[in-house]
Order: structure tokens, then C-alpha cells, then sequence
């Protein structure tokens, strides 16, 4: 399989599992972000990833978010390493982070743990928002698992849409701990 | 082409015309059909109920009766499993009895099965008699000797539009043997929701190749006071469509 | 745990007079069953995968404890504890013992049927430890005072109303609320119940021996929660959820995930190695891995060993005729349907659950899902077999008697005549049923009668005479 047939593929099956996908060019993502995020209602708080993102993307990220009247709450770092000020993290209605390689087979996202990486930012607020290059794209989990190697996190969650039940009435809703919805913007390299 | 037939205790207690029947069928198309006299019941509901004992000496009955039969027919989907599938494990100690029942095994057939598999039966002739008429196929043919859509198209073939597939037809009808009197209450649930399937399909006629299935659904039926409906053994729809 | 009289014709004779009990059941296993079979057919090769996937179970169940020690010194070298305990009481005991060093008082929990297995949450509570469980489906049932009546959907035989109004009583919400209100509810409701607790309470649907990680798979995204926020995480695995290597969870996650839901892959799935490392804002701060026998290396050891290869997936529950008319509870253990019906006697004695393995048709379905080609129905037959050992002398006697009988042709032929002769006569046989087993059967049926004309033996042998007078050269 060629590497646009991957990411075809991952966008099938995230979309499958009721991500939802954008395709964008780098140049464009402010105004695909400010677009999504002028529809929230709900708390202007997001939830921020401290780390992990490519070279100056947080730093643009935020001027989106202030643009939508956004505060922004982030892990912060002392002696003990990061921390998460829990009542702004509750607050959050949208959590944004960056995701370094997702998976076509399944249509996962791979979040793993690591200082400031910011896992609850995808996990408690409504809204999850991943941002990931096209080229993170990997066919499948044994992939990853061999990249990976003997470098396990201490924590790796393969998110596949959003939180879901059928425990009523085998009746499919969405959102029940997790995000409702989850918004994958796949950047072009151009 | 020489057979010989494994009646079952089922047939011999209560259908003597579907026993008949798969005679008269199997003589038909060309197979020799020998009736080994001494033959009793294969054990089955000993093997099903934990009596190992006395599965054990009904098996080596049966062997003792089917060893030199070149090739066995027996008229019940769950007695050819039984022998096909169950008597050989019933002698882990001997491996000499092991290899004699997994032969007897090889060489046994349910009805159907034989006709499809050994006789390569393709066809057959429209029935003289139309009437509505739907499967049922039991758990033990389909996934005890694995014999799936094989009797339908039989059916079809001799009935055409009058051939309605049974709705939910992988699901067990509840009798389960030992079963049926064990848990008469879930059993007759399961049953009253195979004879809802059954009416749906507005059939008069019910074929199977499954007697003890067969004894559970009819009798369930005339319970309820359903008496437009018959049920067959296969066979028996066959000799009508070959005579 | 243990019933002491479990009696299942009972249980089962009730549930099925239960309509709403019957009808949601039947929706939820139905939907869970199609998945599966839909699922399992799209995956080319999935036929392949169960055998690799039996085949990988195999191997741990060869040799359980080298896999979990092995397992238990990755854990430990990722900066996790590992406890062993033999039976129910030592595992409770363990965690009662981390809960108290704590002086905690509150816990969250995520889904774990080894946890029900050995009462976990009796005994916290006992300890002056709430637990609240988060899976959606446990919470209901939780707030409802009964027992998981499915492995994988445990309020499975609940319907919307049911629930509805069960939040209003027990949570105070607006009445008559639809699917989608219940579940904000809930998310509410149990978001502070995540922030506030001492302790997250997990299984583990795989442990893997080589890294010393578990996995934890879920839809709702509790199990993720659970492993984030509280800052110590107890997660009590059962040793036959040990896989050799991480790698391994690649194909076992398919298996389970399409047999359980016909899900390509659940939601979420966790995979933990050790507690939270240096600089890390999430995760717990000590991590316990309670490694749980229970009966199992002796499972292992005989007969029934490919029990322990079990996902707990659910496919063979939604498979099988007599889970869907009767519901879980009938069962009286957290292990219902096919797998309970053999796990259920093995773990908690054959005495307790002595009807169990008659809960069974031998219909075979729940082995034609099972991903791991468990023989569910052939478990079925031994245990019968092993019951019938149990009975006695006596007993074994008595069910012989007639297998002698019935294999003497002659006492067998003539058994059958004066059978037929009864069957057919009407007075005779209404005796017959006022008892035992002719009883049972008349419950639902009529006796049977035998077909018309000449019976087969008669027929054939005036056929054999024939014009020629030949008859049967055997005999
Ligand atoms: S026995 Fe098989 S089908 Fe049943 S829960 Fe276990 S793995 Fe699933």
C-alpha cells in the first residue's frame, strides 16, 4: 500500500468509527480551527498539551484560541515536574493535542504519556481536538509496536473516536466520560 | 452401491414411515439397503447425560452390529454425529477400539449427507403434491455433521415457490434431549418461538432430518393445538417426489 | 460467591415468565450477535486468527505461573508492585490492606469481572472504602442493588424506562428522561466521583508477560479514566489474562473486540506500563497488580484447561438459546451462559452449581463463535460426566440399567413393543404423565405417538419374504 492509500484508509475507518476527519494545508489550519471553535457554545476554556508539538504550532494554536475569546489552560512545570491546575482542566469544554502517529488498520489515534504530553486534555473535555501530520500515518499497531520498540510509555491509549456506550438499551451514545466528539486535522506537509 | 442402515431407536419407536421412506428413496437411486436386525439404539442419550458407562457399551454394541457394513446410514442427523463425531473419545484408554470406531465413523452418514456426498444427488423431481413446506434444520446437522443448505435445495427443487426457509432456522428448537425434561420451562419457551417461525411461513408441511427434533416440535404443536401442520422427515417428501 | 442450593430449573422456569426481562435481553444479544457475525466475516483470514489466537493461549496455559512471575518481575522493574493471591480472600485482603495504609475512603472502578468474582466490593465497603463502579452499565446496576447479568453488557436485561427511573429515585433527575439524558446524567454524576477518589480499581483484559503492562479495553473511556486520574491504581488480573508478548495484542484486540461487539476495535484501550513516571501529570503515583488463582493453575492442570483461554467476550452468552430466553441472573454467578455454566462449577464447586451444566443444549452454537475455539458444549458433557462420578455407585447404576437393557436386542425389541403399545394407548399413558421426566415433558407437550401403519422391523421382514420367500441374510 502506498502512504496516501494508508492515510485513505485511516480516514475511512476513523471516520467509521465516528471521528471526525480534516484533511488541511499547514497554511489554512487557523481558519479551520477558528471555524470549529467559533461553533462551541459552550465554556471558552480549552485544555492544552504542554508538549510535544513540532516547532512553534502550540504558540499558533493559542493565538487561534485567543482570537475565539479562548482562555487556555496548560500542565504547568515546577520541581515535581507537570501539573494540571484540576479545576481550569474541568472547566475545559475542548482539549486540544498533538498526536504523533495514528494507525489506518483500526482508525486509532496513539496517545501516549510523557511530561506536559497533556493526555487528560483529550480525555475530560467535551470536545477533543488531535492535530497530527500526514505523515504519521502508520498501517497498523504492530507498526508501532515495532518502532515503538522496548520504549514503552508508562501509558498507551489507542483513541478510537469518540466515548461511546451501548449499555442502555444497546442504544449507541456518545460522550458518556470521554469526549463526545473528536476531531482529527491531518496537516498536509506543503 | 450397498448400505446399511442405522434406524435409530427414534425411528423404531415412532416413525416406521420415515424409516420406509429413506428405504424406498435410498432404493430408488440405485443403493443396496441391508437392515442389520440386532441393531439397538447408539447410545446418545447415555453419552449426553454423563453416563459414560453406558454409552461405552452401546457403542460397542453398534460397532459390533456396523463393523463389516461397508458403509452406514443412519436416518437421525444426531445418531450419525454421535457415531461420526463421539464414540471414538468415549475410549481414550484403547487405542485399538479408538482406530475401530474412528473408522466405523468415517464410513457413517446421515441420510441427506449420503445422498449429497456419496450418491452425488444433484436433483430432484418436482413433487407431485405442493403445499407450503419449510426446513427445519437442526443443530446437530448443521453443526454436527455440518451439513448446511443441502436439504433446502432439495426442497426447493421439489417444491420451488412452495419451499419458505424457516426464519432463525440456526437457532436451537430446545429439546437438547435430557435437556427437554431437565428445563421443561426454558425448553418450551425455545420451542413456542421455533413454531412462532414455523407459522409465520404459513407452511403445512415441516421436513428435518432430525427425529428427535421432529418428536419436540409435533408434539409441541398438537399442544397448542396446531393441527394444519405436518412434520417429515425428509425422506418422507422424497419417495413422494420419486415415486 | 458460593450458592449453597443453586437451582437453576427454578431460576430459569422464572425469568422465563418474565416478558421485559425476555424482551430486552433478546434486543441487546440479538444487536451484539449480528455485530459479531458481520464483523467476523469482513476480517479476511479471521477464521486463521482464532487458531493463532488459541494457539498463543495455549502456550500461557502450558506453563501459567512461568508467564506470570515473569510477568510480575516486568512489573516491578517498570516501577510497579506485584502481589499474588491464591483464592478469593487473600485478593481482598491484599487491597483491603493497600486501601487502609491509604486511609482511603472513596474508589472508583472500572468494569472487572475478577473483581466480582471475588466480591471486591462488599469487602471495601466493609472496609469503610465507597466504591463507586463507572462502567455505564455497572453503575445501573450498582444503583440498583443487583448483580451484572452479562459479562460485557451487565444491564443487559434493564430497559430505558427502567433506568430512567431508576436515576430519578436514586439521583435525583427529571423523570421519563431519554437514552441520551441518562447517559449526561451519568457522566456528571460520575466525573466527581473520578476527581475525588483515593484509589482506581481496574482489571485487565490482558496482562502481557514480556513488558509487565496490562490492557484495558473500553468503550466508555472510564477504563482510561480510571488509570489517570486517582492517584493510586490496584488492578486485580486474574492469571489466565496473561499474553507471552505485547506484540501478541495486536491480533488478540481483534479477536476480542469483533467477537465481543463487532467492534473493528473498542474505543479506547490502555495499555499500562508502570505508575506515572518522573515529570508526568497523569497516571496513578502507585500502581498494584493482584495476581489472581483462584482455582486456576488447577484448571490448568486438567481437563478444562482451555477455560483459561477465555476473553470474556460475550459471544458465546449472546449465542446461546437458553442465556438469551433466561437472562444472567438466573445463573446466580457473575460467570452466566455457556462459559459460566462450566466456569461457574469449577471455580465454586460442582456441588454448588450442580444443574448448571444442563443449562445447555448442545446446540453447539456458542463454539462455532467462541474466538478461542473454546468446546464449550463438550465442557458441558464432561462435567456431566464428573457429576455423574460424584453421584455415586447408586446412581451410575441406576442410569446403566437401562443402557445394559438396551443393548440386547431382544430385550430392547421387546421394550419398544410394549413402549409403542403404551404410547399409543390413551389411558396408559396418562399415568405415565403425572411423574418425572413424562411430567416435565407433558409441560409443553403432547406424549408422542407412534406413526402410522406397520412398525419398520414388521414392514421390513415382510418385505424380505417377499415373492420369493428370501429372507435377511443378517441377523
Ligand atoms: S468462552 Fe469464548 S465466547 Fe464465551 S466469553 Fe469466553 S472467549 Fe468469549
Amino acid at each position: 500500500m502506498s502512504k496516501a492509500e494508508v492515510l485513505e484508509r485511516y480516514i475511512r475507518m476513523a471516520q467509521a468509527a465516528g471521528t471526525v476527519v480534516e484533511r488541511v494545508a499547514k497554511a489554512e489550519l487557523s481558519v479551520r480551527l477558528a471555524a470549529l471553535l467559533g461553533e462551541e457554545e459552550s465554556s471558552k476554556m480549552a485544555a492544552l498539551s504542554a508538549s510535544g508539538w513540532p516547532e512553534g504550532l502550540r504558540e499558533s494554536v493559542e493565538a487561534v484560541l485567543a482570537s475565539c475569546g479562548f482562555e487556555v489552560t496548560m500542565a504547568r512545570k515546577d520541581q515535581s515536574g507537570y501539573s494540571w491546575d484540576r479545576v481550569r482542566l474541568g472547566a475545559a469544554s475542548v482539549g486540544i493535542v498533538w498526536c504523533e502517529k495514528y494507525l489506518a488498520e483500526t482508525g486509532s489515534l496513539v496517545l501516549t504519556t510523557g511530561p506536559g504530553m497533556g493526555g487528560l486534555a483529550s480525555l475530560l473535555p467535551e470536545i477533543s481536538i488531535v492535530l497530527s501530520d500526514a505523515d504519521g500515518c502508520l498501517e497498523e499497531l504492530a507498526e508501532y509496536l515495532h518502532l515503538a520498540g522496548a520504549a514503552l510509555p508508562a501509558r498507551m491509549t489507542l483513541v478510537t473516536g469518540p466515548s461511546r456506550t451501548g449499555d442502555i438499551e444497546a442504544t449507541m451514545t456518545t460522550g458518556v466520560h470521554g469526549p463526545g466528539k473528536v476531531v482529527h486535522f491531518i496537516l498536509d506537509v506543503d | 452401491m450397498k448400505i446399511s442402515l442405522l434406524l435409530t431407536c427414534t425411528a423404531d419407536l415412532l416413525y416406521p414411515a420415515s424409516a420406509r421412506a429413506s428405504v424406498e428413496v435410498l432404493e430408488k437411486l440405485g443403493v443396496e439397503v441391508k437392515f442389520p436386525r440386532l441393531q439397538t439404539c447408539c447410545g446418545q442419550p447415555w453419552l449426553n447425560t454423563g453416563n459414560l458407562e453406558g454409552a461405552r457399551r452401546l457403542a460397542l454394541h453398534t460397532l459390533e452390529v456396523f463393523e463389516d457394513a461397508q458403509t452406514v446410514v443412519a436416518i437421525s442427523s444426531s445418531c450419525a454425529d454421535t457415531v461420526r463425531n463421539h464414540y471414538a473419545e468415549l475410549f481414550p484408554d484403547s487405542p485399538a477400539l479408538r482406530d475401530r470406531f474412528e473408522a466405523l465413523g468415517q464410513r457413517t452418514y446421515e441420510f441427506c449427507q449420503f445422498l449429497h456426498l456419496v450418491v452425488g444427488i444433484k436433483k430432484m423431481p418436482r413433487h407431485p403434491d405442493p403445499a407450503r413446506t419449510t426446513y427445519h434444520s437442526s443443530c446437530r446437522t448443521l453443526r454436527g455433521i455440518g451439513l448446511r443448505g443441502v436439504a433446502e435445495e432439495y426442497l426447493a427443487q421439489m417444491f420451488v415457490e412452495d419451499f419458505v426457509p424457516l426464519p432463525e432456522q440456526e437457532t436451537c428448537c430446545g429439546f437438547g434431549g435430557s435437556f427437554s425434561v431437565k428445563l421443561p420451562e426454558v425448553s418450551g419457551r425455545l420451542l413456542a418461538d421455533k413454531l412462532k417461525n414455523i407459522t409465520t411461513t404459513g407452511a403445512t408441511r415441516v421436513a428435518s432430518l432430525d427425529l428427535s427434533c421432529l418428536t419436540h416440535l409435533s408434539t409441541g404443536a398438537r399442544r397448542l393445538g396446531l393441527a394444519g401442520i405436518r412434520f417429515l422427515h425428509l425422506a418422507e417428501l422424497m419417495a413422494g417426489a420419486l415415486k | 460467591m458460593m450458592k449453597a442450593s443453586h437451582n437453576f430449573r427454578k431460576a430459569s422456569a422464572a425469568a422465563v415468565a418474565d416478558e421485559v426481562l425476555g424482551a430486552a435481553v433478546e434486543k441487546t444479544a440479538t444487536l451484539l450477535f449480528s455485530g459479531r457475525a458481520s464483523a467476523a466475516a469482513r476480517y479476511p483470514g479471521f477464521e486463521e486468527l482464532r487458531d493463532w489466537g488459541r494457539s498463543r493461549k495455549m502456550e500461557v496455559s502450558g506453563d501459567l505461573w512461568r508467564f506470570a512471575r515473569r510477568f510480575a518481575d516486568r512489573l516491578e522493574a517498570a516501577g510497579g508492585v506485584a502481589h499474588y493471591a491464591r483464592d478469593a480472600r487473600e485478593a481482598v485482603e491484599i487491597v483491603e490492606g493497600i486501601a487502609r495504609r491509604l486511609g482511603a475512603v472513596s474508589a472508583v472502578k472500572s468494569k472487572s469481572m475478577t473483581a466480582e468474582e471475588v466480591s471486591l466490593n462488599e469487602a471495601l465497603l466493609k472496609a469503610g472504602v465507597a466504591v463507586t463502579e463507572t462502567d455505564l452499565g455497572e453503575f445501573i446496576i450498582q444503583l440498583a442493588g443487583e448483580k451484572p447479568s452479562h459479562i460485557v453488557a451487565p444491564a443487559i436485561h434493564k430497559n430505558r424506562e427502567q433506568v430512567a427511573d431508576l436515576f430519578h429515585k436514586a439521583l435525583g433527575s427529571p423523570p421519563g428522561l431519554d437514552v441520551g439524558g441518562l447517559v449526561q446524567v451519568a457522566r456528571k454524576t460520575l466525573r466527581e466521583r473520578f476527581l475525588a477518589a483515593d484509589i482506581g480499581i481496574t482489571g485487565a483484559n490482558f496482562a502481557v508477560s514480556e513488558t509487565g503492562s496490562i490492557a484495558i479495553v473500553t468503550n466508555e473511556g472510564n477504563g482510561r479514566l480510571t488509570t489517570a486520574l486517582p492517584p493510586v491504581q490496584i488492578a486485580l488480573v486474574g492469571i489466565d489474562k496473561i499474553i507471552p508478548k505485547l506484540y501478541d495484542l495486536t491480533g488478540i484486540l481483534t479477536l476480542l473486540t469483533r467477537s465481543a461487539t463487532g467492534q473493528v476495535v473498542s474505543s479506547y484501550v490502555t495499555v499500562i506500563t508502570g505508575p506515572r513516571r518522573e515529570g508526568e501529570e497523569e497516571g496513578p503515583r502507585e500502581l498494584h497488580v493482584v495476581l489472581l488463582d483462584n482455582g486456576r493453575s488447577s484448571l490448568a492442570a486438567g481437563q478444562f484447561r482451555e477455560m483459561l483461554h477465555c476473553l470474556h467476550c460475550g459471544a458465546c452468552l449472546n449465542s446461546c438459546p437458553v442465556y438469551r430466553a433466561v437472562g444472567g441472573h438466573a445463573y446466580e454467578s457473575v460467570y452466566p451462559g455457556p462459559m459460566g455454566d462450566v466456569l461457574s462449577p469449577l471455580l465454586w464447586g460442582l456441588d454448588a452449581y450442580a444443574d448448571l451444566p444442563d443449562a445447555c443444549t448442545l446446540c453447539g452454537r456458542c463454539a462455532e463463535v467462541c474466538p478461542m475455539r473454546i468446546p464449550l458444549p463438550e465442557f458441558h458433557r464432561r462435567l456431566r460426566v464428573l457429576r455423574t462420578d460424584l453421584k455415586g455407585k447408586k446412581a451410575a447404576w441406576k442410569a446403566l440399567v437401562p443402557a445394559i437393557l438396551a443393548g440386547h436386542p431382544m430385550l430392547y425389541r421387546a421394550g419398544l413393543k410394549g413402549m409403542r403399545r403404551l404410547l399409543s394407548s390413551g389411558p396408559g399413558l396418562s399415568g405415565l404423565l403425572k411423574a418425572g421426566p413424562a411430567k416435565a415433558w407433558s409441560l409443553c407437550r403432547e406424549a408422542p405417538r407412534p406413526g402410522e401403519g406397520p412398525d419398520f422391523r414388521s414392514w421390513w421382514e415382510q418385505r424380505q419374504k417377499g415373492p420369493k420367500g428370501d429372507t435377511d441374510e443378517q441377523g
